[in-house]
């Protein structure tokens, strides 16, 4: 397997990883501003210069609870099917590219985390849980999984 | 080379689109020159390219399409059905090597290709036995039949391929463009710039917008790209299913946006072929059913505000809503209690329902399982709306209501606490302030209803919607604004905002899956305060607001209009139309003969009376005509045998008016003010129009009922010139006493002669009643013999003309 490189962050204390090549870069948001009638972990839009973001709460879609949002949340941002998202996320430890890329997982997952989770990377010592934009974006396979 | 060979492949698929819709018309009129030539050079195009870029199989196909393309340009051979299809199929195959070279796919198998050449000239012969053999037509010469490459080509425009996406960064480009500038506007309006600086800015901002609109045109493409493989395909449908169809397709001129275009090309796909599969009878079936053996697809697109109407008509069987109802009830879909008491319009919906269809088996055609719902669903994605109509045994209309461009639209910016939203202008029929006079807001069993100058609509929170609290005191509404919405489908309905607080040009993009979920959101943009915000889905609204639903149909809408016919809500049908000084007008439907454009040198015009020659008749134009050239738009309008010429400066549309107006005028010609849908008309009052008429009756009444004789009439200027035409005007035949006297005159006559009396014989006159004309009005009966009449005094005058001439008759 050729080498892949990963980004490696934190959503929840949880040690997760990104192909980058699903992503573009890692911001602070500006002002989110909420949106009416959509599910809780849409947290409104944001503005990057002339773009707008869709902010999805990364915590909210696994976990149900709302993350607590600071002055200048740090994000994952992606275009998913020609739409711009920001990803909230706790922080951002690393980006490094992972020889043996994607393994299989070993453990149980919790049910929140078990639709999202892809599969493992090994990573600094510890594992990371393997995720896709994709998934935490789309939010059909949330509804099915409430 | 590579790059030659795109070009051929791109090229050659295009003109393939092209020609495409050509085919059915050919096909019906073979001998159609034009085509034929356009078919040829095709094929003769196709030819010289690939012989250079080396690509011997199409160079077979098209070297034997050519061949007998140019026997019959010669008339050689007459194209017949054969003949036709075997041409068109060699077109496909050259499509579907083009196709499989771009995509370095396998291509279909060479053999094949012997197959087709040998049906193009297996096909047979003019009808001349001494036509040439069929080895012959292969070595036909060819060289003098070619018309020039250049020939066929400089027609048209000269255009560049482009890739679309770099239309579509363009397109980016300027938005973000548009964008810096707002930002470079709102902080040139902080910071009290000079004045010089201002002027260039204006400059770059007028470049901006004409650069934006530039670009946004660049994206337009007509409907016709739409409708190019319709006529191909509904010309193989109908074949394979043994239907006679006449397709019509109108509208083809429109513009759209490419990406919507692109968008409802699937659906429109669809649609006909549910129409030709299930929607047209076989012939057999149609002549039974008393139709015309050849069914009729039609297919329209028009241009409505900001949208884009496609209606697809098929004259066929219509919608069984009965084995609809039954199948749904069948696969549990709905209850049979439910089934009963559903109205029609619901019924006919159940065909968007998933997995339900009338038809009996399931075809190649339309196949399974994806039906009208993906179409509904495809069409609501981009912000579009599907009706269908349907009458068993009379047909279907299924109507796509699209946005034009999904792109840039001038929008109305509101605020609702503290967020703002956007809302498309085109749909924004009126603002009203809630505490207006005009306004009465009514909470009955939770609904809200507004009535605004007598019409009720239901009321809409946006805030309820959006779910903010309600922070302010419930009943104070006083600096609340309510917006009389339009649902492209359906009534409009209000809608209650904080207030409104901009009109911008509004860049709009599409929002993501996650927010379009909400339901009442058509996109999103991002105004100059940076602060992103988020469009409003009319329609989206109103059925997040669950609204009874009414859809816009005459039928559906004489059934609400009979149930709650009371006296105040009868309406008649008017015409609605602009006065040539610009009012919005109504006149009654049923006084408008015909609406007719007449040249203005036609329309002539006295001191006091307007009028205009048609058919060398004379007739009264109730208006005067603006001093201008060319046509001159007016209403014929007629009333028993009185017709009257009303010029207007355009017809709009026919609206229901109320028959009693809301506010009764009864002068200048106006009989009131009426309010439909939100805006006010002032009526135009019939019955004083043509009463003005009758004052001046231009047309001759019945013939002369007796005889004048005027004393003196050659002599004296007043009697001539004055006098006579008045009488004659009044029926009378007029004569100079000199000249006629009373025994001569046939039937009764009267004399008329100045006060003194002087002039006529006294034996002449003897017998004859004798009216005197006094030159004062205090002229009195002074002297005795016959009445004497104030000379002015025409009411009188006249009365005792024909009371004298009677009293003869009796």
């Amino acid at each position: 397997m050729t080498d892949q490189l990963f980004l490696f962050a934190n959503i929840a204390d949880t040690g997760i990883a990104i192909p980058t090549d699903e992503l573009e870069a890692v911001v602070h948001l500006g002002e989110i501003i909420p949106v009416a009638r959509t599910a809780p972990c849409v947290r409104g839009l944001a503005a990057l210069r002339s773009r707008v973001l869709t902010v999805i709460d990364a915590l909210a879609r696994i976990t149900g609870e709302l993350a607590p949002l600071d002055a200048a949340p740090l994000a994952i941002v992606a275009e998913v099917e020609g739409h711009n998202y920001a990803l909230l996320i706790d922080d951002v430890s690393d980006i490094c590219a992972v020889e043996e890329g994607i393994v299989p997982i070993r453990g149980r997952i919790s049910k929140a985390w078990a639709p999202f989770a892809r599969g493992m990377v090994l990573h600094d010592g510890a594992t990371h849980l393997a995720l896709s934009m994709r998934d935490l974006v789309s939010l059909q396979p949330m509804n099915a999984a409430a | 080379m590579d790059e030659l060979l795109g070009e051929f492949i791109a090229e050659t698929l295009e003109t393939l689109e092209a020609l495409s819709s050509e085919v059915v018309a050919w096909e019906n009129d073979p001998a159609d020159r034009d085509r034929l030539d356009a078919f040829f050079r095709f094929f003769h195009t196709v030819k010289g390219s690939c012989g250079f870029l080396n690509l011997p199989r199409f160079e077979r196909l098209s070297h034997a399409a050519e061949d007998v393309l140019a026997a019959i340009r010669e008339g050689n051979r007459t194209p017949n059905g054969a003949t036709i299809s075997a041409v068109l199929a060699v077109m496909d195959r050259i499509g579907h090597l083009a196709e499989a070279l771009a995509q370095n796919s396998e291509a279909p198998d060479e053999a094949e290709d012997d197959a087709l050449i040998a049906s193009l000239i297996a096909a047979p012969k003019a009808g001349s036995a001494d036509a040439a053999p069929t080895g012959a037509i292969e070595a036909q010469p060819k060289a003098d039949t070619s018309p020039s490459p250049s020939e066929g080509r400089d027609r048209g425009p000269r255009t560049v391929r482009i890739s679309l996406s770099l239309i579509d960064q363009l397109m980016n480009g300027v938005s973000d463009m548009v964008l810096a500038r707002n930002e470079l506007a709102r902080k040139l309006r902080d910071s009290m710039v000079e004045p010089e600086i201002e002027g260039s800015f204006e400059r770059l901002s007028a470049c901006v917008a004409d650069m934006r609109d530039l670009v946004s045109r660049s994206r337009m493409q007509r409907v016709d790209r739409l409708f190019a493989a319709i006529p191909r395909m509904v010309r193989d449908l109908s074949q394979d299913l043994g239907k006679k169809v006449e397709l019509v397709l109108e509208g083809g001129d429109v513009e759209m946006d490419r990406e919507m275009i692109e968008m409802v090309l699937d659906p429109l796909t669809h649609i006909v072929r549910n129409a030709l599969d299930h929607g047209l009878e076989r012939p057999v079936d149609r002549i039974a059913a008393g139709k015309p053996e050849t069914g009729r697809l039609r297919i329209t697109a028009r241009q409505s505000g900001n949208q884009i109407v496609i209606e697809i008509a098929d004259n066929g069987r219509g919608i069984d809503t009965g084995a609809l109802v039954a199948k749904a009830v069948r696969l549990g879909v709905l209850s049979e209690g439910a089934a009963a008491s559903m109205s029609e319009a619901d019924r006919i919906n159940l065909i968007f329902h998933p997995g339900l269809s009338t038809a009996q088996q399931v075809s190649a055609i339309s196949g399974r399982g994806v039906g009208m719902d993906v179409v509904r669903n495809n069409v609501e994605r981009i912000g579009g709306i599907v009706t269908l109509e349907s009458a068993v045994g009379r047909g279907t209309i299924i109507q796509l209501r699209v946005p034009m461009t999904l792109t840039i639209i001038p929008g109305l910016i509101l605020r609702c606490g503290s967020d703002h939203f956007a809302i498309p202008r085109g749909n924004v029929i009126e603002l009203v302030f809630e505490n207006s006079n005009m306004v009465d807001v009514e909470h009955v069993g939770g609904a809200q209803i507004a009535t605004i100058r007598g019409i009720r609509y239901s009321l809409i929170d946006l805030k309820t919607l959006v779910g903010q609290p309600r922070n302010e005191e419930r009943w104070s509404v006083a600096r609340n604004t309510l917006m009389l919405v339009s649902s492209p489908s359906g009534r409009p309905y209000a809608l209650r905002v904080d207030a409104v607080e901009n009109n911008e040009e509004l860049v709009i993009r599409p929002a993501s899956p996650p927010i379009m979920a909400a339901g009442i959101f058509a996109g999103m943009t991002l105004p100059d305060n940076g602060r992103p915000m988020l469009l409003l889905d009319p329609a989206g609204i109103a059925q997040a607001a669950d609204l009874p639903h009414e859809v816009d149909d005459a039928m559906e809408n004489s059934r609400t209009n009979a149930a709650r016919s009371t006296p105040e809500e009868q309406t008649v049908q008017a015409l609605h139309f602009i006065e040539t000084t610009g009012q919005h007008r109504l006149i009654a439907l049923d006084l408008v003969d015909r609406i007719e454009d007449i040249p203005a040198e036609r329309f002539g015009t006295t001191t006091s009376e307007h009028f205009v020659r048609l058919n060398d008749r004379l007739i009264r134009v109730a208006n005067a005509v603006e001093p201008c050239g060319g046509l001159i738009k007016t209403l014929h309008l007629r009333a028993g045998d009185r017709n009257v010429c009303y010029v207007v400066r355009d017809v709009i549309d026919i609206l229901d008016m109320p028959v009693r107006p809301e506010l009764p005028l009864n002068r200048d010609g106006l009989s009131g003010i009426v309010s439909i849908e939100g805006q006010s008309f002032e009526v135009i009052d019939a019955h004083a129009l043509f009463a003005g008429l009758e004052e001046r009756p231009t047309e001759a009444k019945a013939p002369a009922r007796g005889t004048c004789l005027v004393v003196g009439m050659i002599d004296d200027g007043w009697m001539r010139t004055v006098l006579a035409p008045l009488l004659i005007q009044a029926g009378y035949d007029v004569r100079d006493a000199a000249t006629l006297t009373p025994a001569e005159a046939d039937g009764p006559c009267v004399l008329l002669c100045d006060a003194e009396g002087k002039g006529p014989q006294p034996a002449v006159t003897a017998n004859v009643p004798t009216i005197r004309l006094c030159a004062r009005p205090d002229e009195g009966d002074l002297h005795d013999p016959g009445p004497a009449v104030y000379r002015y005094d025409r009411p009188a005058l006249l009365a005792v003309i024909e009371d004298l001439l009677q009293r003869q008759a009796a």
